[in-house]
């Protein structure tokens, strides 16, 4: 497998619906706008930020997977049983997806915000507290850490899929603050 | 826990007592129990001024640290002695002489200070800059001399694993049955043109308090003992302020009892 290296570019995508995170883990494809790719970056990651709707890990990045491979069509034709979408005929980059895993340590949005598409890297991810430090922690990154680093951050960054969530990190959060549902 | 910031001082220049009375003044009327007053504050003062400070130290519980200047400090012996004779003489039992070992030079220098008497030794402490921490560490526990965590000096170095509250939790135990200090600061990335390069490791005007309020309650949640806090900030007692008050408004009601 490939090593997940500190500067390895991810794409954080927004998973609007029940219906999107259905796709994703059913039969493993995500969807972005076209006019919208140039806000991705090239890689072969892929983390899911699920808002409010995830009634087990909402406001928080859980979720991560490998990209297998990136196609442009009309939504049509790979959703044919929305025809009637509005947006039907509309060109959508549909990723492909491998393998999902689970952060350790799941990057919460502490401070209230929505993202849709943002650019990052897994060293940013694995220091972030909140969402807000990514980019801030990002920039240091940039500046302090050799472009050599070949450490893998695979062992340290992952856990086993269905892992509990850490029930710490909600405990603590500002606007949940809530005992989660057990598993 | 007691809080303080770097930028108090009112002046850097040799200055007599009553500018450091002033000083401690401040700090009380900022809410500060940790003070840090430059060294070229230190001086064999008068005794009227010396029974004046000694007063306030005691009465606002304040805790002086004198952060000597970031070169090896076996070339500053008379200004280490300078700044142990003013802690002993205002009777500043916790006060704290901060030197900086420079990462190449680190055996001759740790030998060096352990040899140092101990009306000195019993002062001083070295915060972590830019060497390796195990090493650090290591040092620290053969020469018994504290280290002082400094957030942004472990963020700037990129290790990974990336564990600041275990590496300061080892940072606190080489303190003893002193209170540890730390030092918290965010990095400036703030992009100023090109009139002015990138300093790595620059403090920037204000503190990430989500960061700073997870790395405290991480801290109590791991039974660290009670610690205080230096704010390095460009923005001073503002930015601490700003941080106290995002604590008690945001902060979990279980950790609440760090920024009462």
């Amino acid at each position: 497998m490939e090593p997940i290296l500190p500067l390895t570019p991810i794409t954080i995508a927004l998973v609007k619906s029940q219906q999107d995170w259905q796709r994703i883990e059913q039969i493993n494809q995500y969807h972005v706008p076209l006019q919208h790719y140039s806000r991705t970056v090239p890689s072969s990651w892929i983390a899911f930020y699920l808002p409010r709707w995830h009634m087990a890990h909402p406001y928080s990045i859980h979720f991560v997977a490998s990209i297998q491979s990136v196609a442009v069509m009309q939504r049509v034709h790979y959703l044919p049983d929305e025809s009637a979408h509005p947006r039907a005929t509309h060109h959508y980059v549909v990723y492909t997806l491998g393998s999902m895993y689970q952060f350790r340590t799941p990057i919460v949005s502490l401070r209230w915000r929505r993202i849709t598409l943002h650019q990052s890297t897994f060293g940013a991810l694995a220091r972030a507290y909140d969402l807000g430090n990514l980019s801030h922690i990002q920039r240091t990154l940039n500046r302090v850490l050799p472009h050599a680093d070949d450490t893998d951050m695979h062992d340290h960054l992952f856990v086993p899929r269905n892992h509990p969530p850490d029930a710490h990190v909600y405990s603590t959060h500002p606007t949940i603050n809530r005992t989660l549902p057990t598993q | 826990m007691r809080y303080g910031s770097s930028r108090l001082a009112i002046t850097q220049q040799p200055t007599n007592g009553l500018r450091l009375y002033a000083h401690c003044m401040a700090a009380v009327h900022a809410q500060h129990g940790v003070v840090r007053i430059p060294h070229t504050y230190a001086h064999a003062y008068d005794p009227i001024t010396r029974q004046l400070i000694t007063q306030v130290i005691n009465d606002h519980a304040l805790r002086l640290v004198i952060h000597a200047p970031i070169i090896p400090p076996s070339t500053m012996q008379d200004t280490l002695e300078r700044c142990a004779q003013l802690l002993s003489d205002i009777a500043s039992h916790d006060g704290v002489i901060i030197c900086h070992v420079p990462a190449a030079r680190t055996n001759d220098e740790w030998q060096w200070m352990a040899s140092l008497p101990a009306s000195i030794t019993r002062y001083l402490a070295v915060e972590h800059t830019l060497q390796p921490i195990d090493a650090l560490l290591s040092a620290a526990e053969e020469f018994t001399i504290p280290v002082v965590f400094d957030w942004l000096h472990y963020h700037m170095l990129a290790p990974w694993p990336y564990a600041p509250v275990d590496v300061a939790l080892k940072c606190c135990a080489t303190w003893g049955s002193q209170r540890p200090l730390i030092h918290l600061s965010t990095p400036d990335t703030a992009d100023y043109g090109n009139q002015h390069r990138h300093i790595n490791g620059r403090h920037a005007a204000y503190l990430d308090w989500v960061t700073h309020m997870y790395f405290l309650g991480q801290l109590s949640e791991r039974r660290a003992p009670t610690c205080d806090i230096e704010v390095e900030a460009d923005a001073g007692s503002k930015a601490l302020a700003h941080f106290l008050a995002q604590c008690r408004r945001h902060g979990p009601p279980q950790w609440h009892h760090l920024w009462a």
